[in-house]
């Protein structure tokens, strides 16, 4: 089995590491950068698959030349070729411009299975896998924490998160794109073995601009232009007990099921048609989509 | 004139000889193969990372002092005296022994007048003194059963059998006495005293019954002879050995690896993986139970033992029976390492302070083999407790262990006005904050304070802000060799750049690093505990304790400042220097001072049973002082943590830096 890993280079956001203390501003020049966890998980996933099943891992990144360390690691992990595309000057970062330089490239390459991280953690976009099997012509699932791998029938079952808890059991035929979830397993730490592998393997390097980086397919490209910005709605933090007169059992389904934080909305069910077409209806009815546009 | 000497193989067969001198050869070839085993079994080791053959004089020395005059077996009682009655015996009858054999075979009349009466009170009192001393540790091992004395078969066997020499050299002696009253017979007071019990026998009885017990004697002695190289009595041969090859790095301290870059695999999974001395060091360990006793996991509940971790080693290399605890897959097996026989809980419950090392009378090195086991699971398995793997990971990604990242790293200093290694002239000192000082919110009052000291001082300094990074102490004792050098090597090439030659810093761990292992990566500089700094600053005038601080201190001392590094006295006599303090000195201190639960990683890891920090603390706070001081970021939190939840009933002891008591007095 031939699986290609696609992963991200990001940088983490979550700590205050890269605020100059006396002006308060982002220092762009000391951003700490990692590798995407749910890529991370996706690799892991890939190497468990290899494991199992036999076959090669390849991790395929698109970004700048310090983007080379997330494919060291991935290599120290255990994966068998990395491949970086290398970004060019300023290119358009969006999710469907990437998808479209990794599909581009992808068509060259032999795989049985696509693995991609459910979103990464700087943009939290969570579109690039989703869009390159549909530039590839793929069935894809996404937010994945739970592969069963059927080769010899080619086919896969799959368990997605869908969040408190709940659980999607989906079969996909192969080859195939998987989103994977950060939750689906535990990455491994390399081993020095790994390391002094990951120092020694070459990696393949494509230049971006080669493949259609910035500049093709205008008009497919949807620009996307970001309008306004508004800070986050502040909300009073809500802290729901479970019922003290509840039994441990019923307190404990209580927590699990989400507790009181459920939030409104209803659930669309059914095949792909009708997820599709309840989703328009949601986003007419809230007025997301206008015809004068 | 009457000769006093006497007949050598006394009613005895003139066979006897030739039977003796058989046996004798067996014995030898016995042990000769005993001894040649185990040169193969320490063959079968890696080469040694360090050279051991420097320091002739020291190493001889150290043999005379501490193997052959029982220095550190002496420390401790009541085991050191009778170790030391049962040594001193067994060598003075030896001798015995040999000046019989050599009166026997070279006839020479050695044994006549005034000599034979020495040699007769001289033999006698040292058969009294070895029995008395297998007396003594039977009653210690059987009847008194102190913590780390075992009562298994191996320890107890050569002891009877020792005692069975002495029992029926005296009964041969008496027997002798009963038949043939020589006239040297009152200078044999011992066996004089018991003839009398023998005198209503018929002598035929007496004659066959000495035959017999003088056959019996000359077997227990060969079989004891005969099971050294087999047992724990290999310590006599190779704990001598194994003292003349010590290490003299500073205690905790470890190796550096040589040709790390181009290994694939380091750390010991396999008794292979373990170099020859290492291998030495399992012959040379008596089982005296002192490290096991001094050992702060073992002290709480942990199932680690150093003692029993060395003869697990020994035991599970021995068989070559694949592992009992490790990897048999039984459901209720404990994990372990295969083919060590050690479980992989123990591996992660020393705090490496060192104590097993420094009280061990036959230099053995426990905490370097933990470290190669970790280095083994870490690095060669990717198997270890998940909390580590956080730290290692904001190591790698941060460059310290909590993740806050190099742009925070001079936060602590806001509105000190510091000088900042590369954006000021040139300075005499380089202040190295440590991860601790830069981050940690309690012991950043520890780095405002040593600053404050410093600047009061007039001396010239920079820190090195955002520059510097984690030492990679906690990498490296967690096994993370590799992390640790990446670490190390960035620290390198700050150091490098700006000429750095002078280093002063509060952590007695990026102290141990910098002073004692950066030196492998090219570090030549000089490295100052703030302890020694501040000392040297208040002997030369540039600081006066001005202020009287009228509170009773305790001072703990930090395992890798003091045992370590030998830094004992300069925290004290900076703390005596401050008006109206009185010192307190613990019970376990110095040398003797007890871990506070956070070295080699243990900070980072979950501890099981009863803690370490706590037991130290309750310690403390039995002497009722006002402040525990200390000089090391990560026995302050311990020690804080652990007064709140144990320091007893009343005022909690306040938990201190050094820096900060000085600070005010001034």
């Amino acid at each position: 089995m031939k699986i290609i890993v696609c992963v991200k280079q990001v940088p983490i956001l979550t700590t205050r590491t890269a605020i100059d203390t006396v002006t308060n501003r982002l220092l762009p020049g000391e951003l700490v950068y990692t590798l995407n966890p749910h890529d991370e998980a996706a690799v892991e996933e890939s190497l468990e698959i290899r494991e199992k099943h036999g076959g090669t891992v390849t991790v395929l990144t698109y970004g700048p030349a310090r983007a080379e360390e997330v494919l060291r690691w991935c290599l120290a992990m255990g994966a068998d070729e990395a491949i970086h595309i290398l970004e060019g000057g300023s290119p358009d970062r969006s999710p469907f411009a990437v998808a479209h330089v990794l599909a581009r490239v992808l068509r060259g390459l032999e795989y049985d299975l696509l693995l991609f991280g459910k979103l990464a953690i700087d943009d939290g976009m969570g579109q690039t896998g989703t869009f390159v099997a549909e530039r590839m012509d793929l069935p894809v699932v996404t937010s994945v924490v739970h592969v069963e791998l059927h080769p010899g029938e080619g086919r896969a079952i799959l368990h997605r998160s869908l969040g408190k808890g709940d659980r999607e059991v989906a079969e996909c035929r192969l080859p195939a794109v998987f989103t994977m979830d950060m939750q689906a397993n535990r990455p491994r730490y390399p081993t020095l073995g790994g390391r002094r592998m990951a120092e020694r393997r070459d990696i393949r390097t494509i230049r971006g601009e080669k493949e259609g980086e910035a500049l093709p397919c205008r008009g497919e490209i949807p620009a996307v232009e970001i309008l306004r910005r508004t800070p986050p709605k502040i909300r009073p933090k809500k802290i729901l007990a479970p019922d003290e007169n509840e039994s441990a059992a019923g307190r404990m389904q209580w927590i699990l099921s989400g507790g009181g934080t459920r939030k409104g909305g209803g659930r669309i069910t059914g095949d792909a048609g009708r997820l599709a077409e309840g989703i328009l209806d949601f986003l007419k009815e809230k007025n997301f989509l206008s015809r004068t546009r | 004139m009457k000769t006093l000497g006497r007949e050598i193989l006394w009613n005895l067969p003139h066979q006897a000889s030739v039977v003796l001198y058989s046996l004798l050869g067996v014995l030898l070839l016995l042990f000769a193969w005993g001894l040649s085993s185990r040169i193969r079994f320490y063959r079968r080791g890696r080469p040694e990372g360090e050279y051991r053959l420097d320091r002739l004089w020291e190493r001889t020395r150290d043999v005379l002092r501490i193997g052959f005059c029982q220095k550190r077996v002496l420390e401790k009682n009541p085991g050191g005296p009778i170790h030391l009655a049962i040594y001193a015996s067994f060598i003075a009858l030896f001798f015995v022994t040999c000046a019989v054999a050599v009166e026997h075979n070279l006839g020479v009349k050695l044994l006549d007048g005034d000599f034979y009466i020495a040699f007769k009170l001289f033999a006698e009192t040292f058969g009294i003194v070895l029995l008395g001393g297998v007396v003594a540790a039977l009653v210690r091992r059987c009847i008194l059963r102190p913590a780390g004395a075992s009562r298994e078969w191996g320890d107890l066997l050569p002891l009877l059998l020792l005692g069975s020499v002495a029992l029926t050299g005296f009964l041969v002696e008496a027997l002798r006495i009963a038949v043939t009253h020589p006239a040297a017979a009152p200078y044999s007071y011992a066996a004089n005293a018991v003839a009398p019990l023998l005198a209503g026998v018929p002598v035929p009885d007496l004659l066959r019954l000495h035959r017999g017990v003088w056959w019996g004697h000359l077997l227990v002695a060969f079989a004891f002879l005969m099971s050294i190289p087999y047992g724990k009595m290999l310590h006599v041969v190779a704990g001598p050995a194994n003292i003349f090859l010590r290490s003299y790095r500073p205690a905790g301290t470890l190796q550096p690896i040589p040709d790390f870059d181009a290994r694939e695999t380091v750390g010991a999974g396999a008794i292979e993986a373990f170099s020859w001395k290492q291998l030495l060091d399992l012959d040379a360990c008596a089982r005296c139970g002192r490290c096991e006793e001094v050992c702060p996991a073992h002290a709480t509940g942990k199932t680690l033992s150093p003692q029993k971790m060395i003869r697990d080693l020994r035991s599970e290399a021995g068989s070559g029976e694949p592992n009992r605890r490790g990897g048999g897959g039984g459901e209720n097996e404990e994990p372990g390492i295969e083919g060590l026989g050690v479980r992989t809980a123990d591996v992660w419950a020393c705090t490496t302070c060192g104590h097993c090392v420094t009280s061990c009378p036959m230099m053995v090195e426990h905490v370097e083999k933990i470290v190669d086991m970790r280095r083994h699971l870490v690095l060669g398995r990717s198997d270890f407790p998940p909390e580590l793997e956080q730290m290692f990971r904001k190591l790698e990604v941060f460059s310290d262990p909590w993740g806050f990242g190099p742009a925070r790293r001079t936060e602590w200093a806001a509105g000190l006005d510091l000088k900042e290694i590369g954006r000021c002239g040139s300075v005499d000192l380089v202040f190295w904050v440590g991860c601790a000082g830069a981050y940690e919110e309690r012991y950043r009052n520890v780095a405002v304070s040593l600053a404050r000291i410093l600047k009061e001082s007039g001396i010239r300094f920079a820190i090195l802000g955002s520059r510097e990074f984690c030492c990679g102490d906690f990498a490296r004792r967690t096994g993370n060799e590799y992390l640790f050098r990446l670490l190390a090597r960035k620290n390198m090439a700050v150091l490098e750049e700006y000429g750095v030659r002078r280093i002063v810093t509060p952590c007695p761990h990026c102290y141990n690093s910098l002073k004692n292992e950066y030196p492998a990566f090219g570090g030549r500089f000089e490295v100052l505990h703030h302890s020694e700094l501040i000392l040297e600053l208040m002997e030369s005038g540039g600081i006066r304790a001005r202020n009287a601080v009228e509170k009773t201190i305790s001072y703990h001392d930090p395992c890798y400042l003091g045992r370590c590094n030998g830094v004992f006295d300069p925290p004290r006599r900076v703390l005596s220097k401050i008006p109206g303090v009185r010192l307190a000195e613990a019970e376990r201190s110095r040398e003797n001072s007890f871990c506070c639960g956070a070295g080699g990683g243990y900070l980072w890891l979950p501890e099981h049973g009863s803690r370490i920090n706590e037991r130290r603390s309750s310690e403390l706070a039995e002497l009722k002082p006002d402040i525990v001081a200390t000089a090391c970021p990560h026995c302050m939190y311990m020690l804080e943590d652990g007064m709140a939840s144990a320091g007893g009933e009343g005022r909690i002891p306040e938990s201190l830096d050094l820096a900060e008591v000085v600070l005010r007095s001034m």
